[in-house]
């Protein structure tokens, strides 16, 4: 500043010269800057864009998911009760015709036990749909002894080397909360028995003062956070886009990993205490 | 030379009328005047309209010259207050006050000072300079904080920017011209050059600023249609109904 005013005192010239090209200058530098800011601006808006429209896809196909997960689900009670109880209902109602008056007292007998055997297997089978949809367990006992059933049932198999162990569980979650990690527990072990080939599961829980931690141990071939983020964006397959939709409904968080040995995968579900329904 | 002259007495004139047009469109579009940062802004182009007024009223009425210099200085400290409170309702920075503060007042005093110890006849060099430099960092800093907050509408299409825009054309444009005034401001060819280059910059200012609260219109109409209810009675819906 000393230096241009120096400048401007001795001649006019040059100071005349100096004024024109450092304003000119100044105005350049401004214009590059308001241009660098607008351009800028402008990436990032449409980068911001960008993710919202993937986001928005991603939702849409969990969405679609759930939808026909559900359709699914209804189309399976349907044939349950259509294939199985209707039968059985209609056979009861043979047995128990208006010929019966006409029968001997001993086949009469004989048919009211038989109908009474099938009505029974019916409220069997209604209470095996009723179970599939909501496990009493679970609504009785908690997320605890409901995985407890679910894993020994599997050990009863014979095939698997199946085990639950709950470290922290003193307060139970919300009945919602329990249904939704019950079925992503049920999904996950399903696809390990189904394409894992694995020897042994091991299921372990941990909380601390905010979360509450599930981790599934198996020793077959498993997925990696990539590979379920992959097959999560692609149109088929429900399984798990129903884990990915019921995670995020309850705010929770889901890793897939590898142990650094190699030997076994380790399926982590890390989900708030607090999460609002 | 004589058309030379009176091609530059136009642009001074035009300069004039540029320097109310803000304050003029802020009377128009009045009731959009929303944000406190906006009716502060609007205050500084009252401000602005009522120097020039008077600037014209003191050059070709009274012809009082040293008086317009003094008028000159007032208006620079009331530019300052107004662009620091301006600032510090756009920038969000938590220190913004300790900034914005403590500077104004250091300008007020050394305003004070430079006209007490210089002739009141003579051109405000110092605290102009002072001026153009800080509201350059200033809006560099707006500019930078702005980059730095990822947001789903484009920057263009908020009058702080314009605003911003306009000011830094202005000082970065009269950043040299102030710097060579106090040694330069008795030289002829300066003058003209001074006049030229102030009067372009100026109007191009202003040309922002006019752009700003037609932005400011803009914007204030865009918020009041999101922000209207849904007048409709879905109760009373009939698909089958033609008229609606």
């Amino acid at each position: 500043m000393i230096l241009l005013q120096t400048l401007a005192g001795t001649s006019s010239y040059w100071a005349n010269y100096v004024m024109l090209f450092g304003t000119l200058g100044m105005v350049s530098l401004t214009l590059g800057i308001v241009f660098f800011v607008i351009f800028h601006q402008r990436k990032v808006t449409r980068f911001n864009a960008e993710l919202k429209k993937l986001e928005d896809e991603k939702q849409q196909i969990l969405l679609n998911a759930s939808i026909k997960f559900q359709e699914e689900e209804r189309n399976r009670i349907a044939a349950d009760l259509h294939d199985d109880v209707g039968p059985l209902l209609a056979t009861a109602r043979l047995y128990l015709n208006e010929n019966m008056i006409n029968q001997e007292p001993a086949a009469q007998l004989q048919s009211i036990f038989t109908a009474k055997q099938i009505i029974d297997d019916a409220i069997q089978l209604i209470r095996n749909i009723s179970h599939s949809m909501m496990p009493p367990t679970l609504k009785n006992f908690g997320l605890e002894s409901a995985m407890s059933d679910l894993f020994q049932k599997i050990n009863g198999s014979g095939t698997l080397n199946a085990s639950v162990r709950f470290h922290d569980y003193r307060t139970r979650l919300k009945l919602e909360q329990e249904l939704l990690i019950f079925r992503i527990i049920q999904e996950l072990v399903n696809n390990i028995i189904k394409h894992s080939n694995a020897g042994f599961i091991h299921l372990t829980q941990n909380a601390n003062a905010t979360h509450s931690y599930l981790r599934l141990h198996h020793d077959g071939q498993g997925i990696i956070q990539t590979e379920f983020d992959r097959l999560n964006h692609v149109s088929h397959g429900l399984g798990l886009k129903n884990i990915a939709s019921r995670i995020k409904v309850l705010n929770g968080r889901i890793f897939f990993e590898i142990d650094p040995s190699h030997t076994y995968y380790k399926v982590t579900i890390e989900i708030p205490k607090d999460a609002r329904f | 030379m004589v058309k030379q002259n009176l091609t530059l007495q136009y642009l001074v004139y035009l300069t004039y009328l540029a320097e109310l047009f803000p304050f003029i469109l802020f009377l128009i579009f009045f009731k959009k005047i929303k944000s406190t940062d906006i009716r502060v802004f609007f205050l500084y182009t009252f401000v602005l309209a009522l120097s020039i007024c008077i600037s014209i009223y003191l050059k070709f009425y009274l012809k009082d010259g040293s008086s317009r210099l003094i008028l000159n200085r007032i208006f620079l400290v009331l530019e300052f207050i107004f662009l620091s409170i301006f600032y510090n309702y756009s920038i969000t920075n938590k220190y913004k006050m300790w900034i914005f503060f403590p500077s104004t007042i250091i300008f007020i005093i050394l305003s004070i000072q430079d006209y007490l110890v210089s002739f009141s006849s003579n051109f405000s060099f110092i605290p102009l300079v002072i001026e153009c430099l800080f509201f350059l960092l200033v809006i560099v800093y707006f500019f930078y904080e702005k980059i730095q907050h990822s947001i789903s509408t484009p920057i263009y299409t908020s009058p702080v920017f314009w605003i911003s825009v306009g000011f830094l054309i202005y000082f970065s444009g009269n950043f040299f011209l102030f710097l060579f005034s106090n040694s330069m401001y008795k030289d002829e060819n300066f003058k003209t050059q001074y006049t030229l280059i102030y009067s372009i910059v100026t109007i191009f200012k202003n040309i922002f600023l006019c752009t700003a609260v037609i932005t400011n219109k803009d914007l204030v109409n865009q918020q009041q249609m999101e922000a209207k209810p849904i007048d409709i009675d879905l109760g009373t819906f009939n698909p089958y109904n033609k008229n609606l």
